[in-house]
């Protein structure tokens, strides 16, 4: 039951893009396409449940014991920036178009704060290792649902005509607003 | 003389990294719920920028190229982790509220960016003069962002009423709200740019 | 000075450099804020405490079902009342309440030490249980909200921030006083009568 409530809760009441704000760089960056936007999710899911299980290990074996609690934020930002570059070796190797589709994305992966963010999260929230775990991977999909979706809305917006100022950026936060008041609905679920 | 004021016009203006150069989103979002919030969050980034970009351009060329991303997010997190123990100690209610926000400036892309763009390239002085404008670029940006979504949300400013707070409309300071306000200043600041130009 | 280049024993020395640069730099700051963080810490506790007592002269803690207790007495060594911090899950997270009770056992005040409720939603329950839970009495059930059959009114959209907040104070009752000894443990009961002597 509590890893039901950790997930629902994650993936749409407390959203990592629309509720907590956190990933809106490549939330705006990489959701002009549907494919890319499909990638960058699959990327950040891999890197976040892997660095999660790492940072946890870490707070409760090294830093916790060592008194050390302070350098939380010097270390993740490492541990997180070695699993990118890891993940950006694979991916050259094995898929060599989704790559060149992400380009400039997969280093920016470093800077995503929602990778840093549910490291630091599930620490606050004081979870186990198999509800971090749960908590990254939903929270993953929650940022996902949100990029696909908000992928799809904006492949039609393309084609819509907009007074010059809107154009770009001002009309996609207005639409991600209204998509922050579409999943504060689920609210009520818990 | 004035070409190290136009360093600082620069940030504030030309390159405001929230309303031209559309960096360090997350924190603009999250933190604006009221105008003292997006002040501090500002002041704070201010700070981590002009550390950074002083120290990186010092060691510039001690670093060489192909190690150079991590050794700037070292000294970027210490300068974090600085700001953070100081904010323990010294601003306890400013950092309760802005809460994770504050060891996620390690990930804000403006940081990052300038130390790359700038920093990486010129002089210490003149990377010390770009932190401080694009700080305080950030900075107006979030207090404008963290007034509007004040005022509409519950009549306030700096925390003193305008009008009464059952005027106000409460979605400007939920979620929703954030990403509408911060839509319609940028779209505001194309127009203003557009009929500069 | 020239670049250093991409071999590997100038980015392996500087590497090294940067990261000693940036140890010396953290145990500093750490060495210096640690004193004045535990010192803050223990200040807005002693704050909470005094908002939510009678005067006191003297505080006694020690923890009672896991939560921080205060037992306030004047100089005299008289018993004035005790505080109780009490935490629980929230919408946004777990949050704290310092819940004052006197020697009657009558809730005195409350403040809330730390959330992440929405602002302007579950974040009014800062002041909005003031009066509820000035009227409660040991006499009484255990609180409810009036949606589950109780009656205290909860905060307007904020269902779920205020029986948490309903919780935490059930909580601390508990702690402090019992209001039926027959489902209470052998320990709160004890307590209640170590206040009365």
């Amino acid at each position: 039951m509590n890893y039901i409530l950790i997930i629902i809760t994650a993936i749409f009441v407390n959203n990592i893009v629309l509720s907590q704000f956190l990933g809106i760089c490549p939330f705006l960056g990489v959701s002009k396409k549907m494919d890319t936007a499909a990638g960058m999710s699959g990327a950040v899911a891999f890197v976040m449940v892997l660095a999660t299980l790492i940072t946890y290990l870490l707070q409760h074996f090294v830093l916790n014991p060592l008194g050390l609690g302070f350098l939380q934020t010097i270390c993740f930002i490492l541990v997180i920036a070695f699993l990118v570059q890891l993940v950006e070796i694979v991916l050259k190797k094995i898929a060599p178009a989704l790559y060149r589709a992400l380009g400039v994305f997969l280093p920016l992966i470093t800077t995503n704060c929602t990778i840093l963010g549910v490291a630091i999260m599930v620490i606050q929230k004081d979870y186990n290792l198999l509800e971090s775990v749960v908590f990254a991977l939903a929270t993953a999909i929650g940022f996902a649902l949100a990029l696909i979706l908000f992928a799809g809305i904006r492949e039609q917006l393309e084609l819509s005509d907009l007074p010059k100022a809107m154009k770009g950026t001002p009309i996609a936060l207005i639409t991600a607003g209204i998509m922050a008041m579409a999943f504060m609905g689920f609210s009520g679920i818990v | 003389m004035n070409k190290k004021l136009a360093i600082i016009v620069n940030g504030i203006l030309h390159e405001n990294p929230t309303f031209v150069l559309l960096l360090g989103m997350c924190p603009t979002l999250g933190t604006t719920t009221s105008a003292i919030n997006g002040l501090g969050m500002g002041l704070a980034t201010a700070f981590v920028l002009i550390c950074s970009n002083l120290v990186i351009s010092l060691l510039k060329n001690l670093i060489p190229d192909k190690v150079h991303i991590p050794a700037y997010i070292v000294i970027i997190a210490s300068f974090v982790t600085v700001l953070q123990l100081c904010m323990q100690a010294w601003l306890p209610e400013l950092n309760q509220s802005l809460g994770l926000f504050i060891p996620l400036i390690v990930v804000n892309c403006i940081v990052l960016g300038r130390a790359e763009t700038f920093a990486a390239k010129n002089s210490p002085f003149d990377s010390v003069l770009d932190g401080l404008g694009i700080g305080l670029g950030f900075s107006l940006a979030l207090t404008l962002l963290g007034a509007v979504r004040e005022l509409l949300g519950s009549g306030q400013l700096f925390g003193y009423s305008i009008f009464p707070e059952t005027y106000g409309s409460l979605i400007f300071i939920l979620a929703p709200g954030a990403f509408i306000a911060l839509g319609l200043l940028i779209a505001l600041a194309n127009t203003l740019k557009t009929k500069a130009q | 000075m020239k670049k250093l280049p991409s071999t590997i024993w100038p980015m392996l020395a500087s590497l090294t450099g940067v990261c000693l640069l940036a140890g010396l730099l953290l145990s500093g700051t750490y060495y210096l804020t640690g004193d004045a963080i535990a010192e803050t810490e223990k200040k807005q506790q002693e704050k909470a405490v005094k908002a939510v007592l009678p005067k006191y002269k003297k505080l006694e803690t020690d923890t009672v079902n896991g939560m921080p207790r205060h037992k306030a007495f004047t100089r005299k060594g008289e018993y004035v009342g005790t505080a109780i911090e009490s935490t629980v899950n929230g919408f946004g997270g777990p949050f704290t309440v310092m819940v004052g009770f006197n020697s009657d056992n009558k809730i005195t005040g409350y403040q809330v030490l730390k959330h992440q409720e929405t602002p302007g939603l579950g974040s009014k329950m800062t002041d909005w249980f003031v009066e509820d839970l000035a009227q409660w009495s040991p006499e009484g059930h255990p609180l409810k909200l009036k949606k589950d059959g109780g009656t205290v009114n909860a905060i307007t959209a904020a269902t779920i921030s205020s029986r948490a907040f309903i919780l935490a104070i059930n909580q601390a009752i508990g702690a402090c006083v019992d209001t039926r000894p027959d489902t209470a443990t052998g320990a709160t009961a004890k307590t209640k009568g170590g206040q009365h002597e």
